[in-house]
């Protein structure tokens, strides 16, 4: 596998339109300082949630070896966006450029936890309940044929719209699609 | 993980620490400064513009905090501070009692649902901050 590819050509609904596909590469940075923190489980959620691919660590599928019909899954990643919005509510780089930032939303069904197993260090197990997955984004040209992807986390859930984040429309200057 | 540390290494040249490093950490990317006390999956609940509390993936018990839009506290409100000055690090007790200070006056009036979960978000960041005793190293370049 081509991971310098897998990173860098990151497949995305478009914020222009859902139905056809941008490109992402993930900030060099966030990665460097997620790595020298030892943040396993963040790295692993970037290789799955984001980029949709299982964490490549020996013997991947050892502890999922009873649930063959559902593994390796293809669960794709950012490809599964059913939500866009756009604008963070808050100052940013202190020069007000969080209007430029995208936030897709996810609901994954799964994600690889980190275990300090001898087997196999990475183990998948059910979402956290009641919380979506959000993966940050910025665009620089406004065909948003290509953009950075800034950052990914869990967030709670919308009591009423439960694919949605909590307090969307507080948090956020508008919904894309 | 040698097969993962390696693609990191080689995609974003990152070295993988093999241990956790509890500290608090500057994103640029997004202008943010995070501390998660433990290595697991977290669940980032937003108390308003400045403060997002971290729990465990129950959602029941708090394990970090992010303080976002830092380069805006620290040019507003820290960088004037004394204790600052030739310090080696900031303590993030300062920093919360900084975004304390600006938006104090709406917390101590207002009653709403809302205000006590920001007053909680807060207490809780707070105590975190000095239960762990989180300091931020290599705070000036963020004014760079």
């Amino acid at each position: 596998m081509d991971w310098t590819l897998a990173f860098t050509n990151i497949s995305a609904p478009s914020p222009c339109n859902k139905s056809e596909n941008c490109t992402l590469t993930v900030d060099k940075e966030l990665v460097a300082l997620t790595a020298e923190m030892g943040m396993n489980n963040k790295i692993f959620e970037m290789f799955y949630n984001v980029v949709g691919h299982p964490p490549p660590v020996n013997n991947i599928g050892y502890h999922e070896k009873g649930e063959l019909k559902d593994f390796p899954d293809h669960w794709a990643g950012l490809r599964r966006a059913h939500a866009l919005f756009k604008g963070i509510k808050r100052p940013r780089n202190y020069n007000g450029h969080a209007e430029k930032v995208h936030i897709y939303v996810m609901k994954p069904q799964h994600i690889y936890k980190y275990v300090a197993h001898m087997a196999c260090s990475a183990k998948r197990i059910e979402a956290p309940a009641k919380a979506v997955f959000l993966v940050y984004a910025e665009f620089e040209i406004e065909n948003c044929t290509h953009g950075t992807i800034l950052n990914w986390e869990w967030v709670p859930a919308d009591a009423e719209q439960p694919d949605l984040p909590d307090n969307h429309a507080e948090r956020y200057d508008e919904r894309i699609w | 993980m040698e097969q993962l540390t390696n693609i990191l290494s080689e995609v974003f040249d990152a070295k993988l620490s093999s241990d956790f490093v509890k500290r608090a950490v500057y994103y640029p990317s997004m202008d943010f400064v995070e501390y998660v006390a433990s290595d697991t999956v977290c669940v980032s609940d937003r108390i308003d513009e400045f403060l997002t509390i971290i729990r465990d993936a129950s959602q029941e018990n708090v394990i970090g905090f992010k303080l976002k839009g830092f380069r805006y506290i620290f040019e507003t409100q820290l960088k004037t501070l004394p204790e600052i000055n030739d310090a080696d690090f900031l303590p993030m007790v300062n920093a919360i009692e900084a975004i304390l200070t600006t938006i104090g006056n709406v917390l101590l009036e207002c009653h709403a649902p809302e205000s006590e979960k920001r007053r909680k978000g807060y207490e809780q960041a707070k105590e975190l901050a000095m239960r762990d005793n989180v300091k931020l190293d290599d705070f000036q370049k963020i004014a760079a």
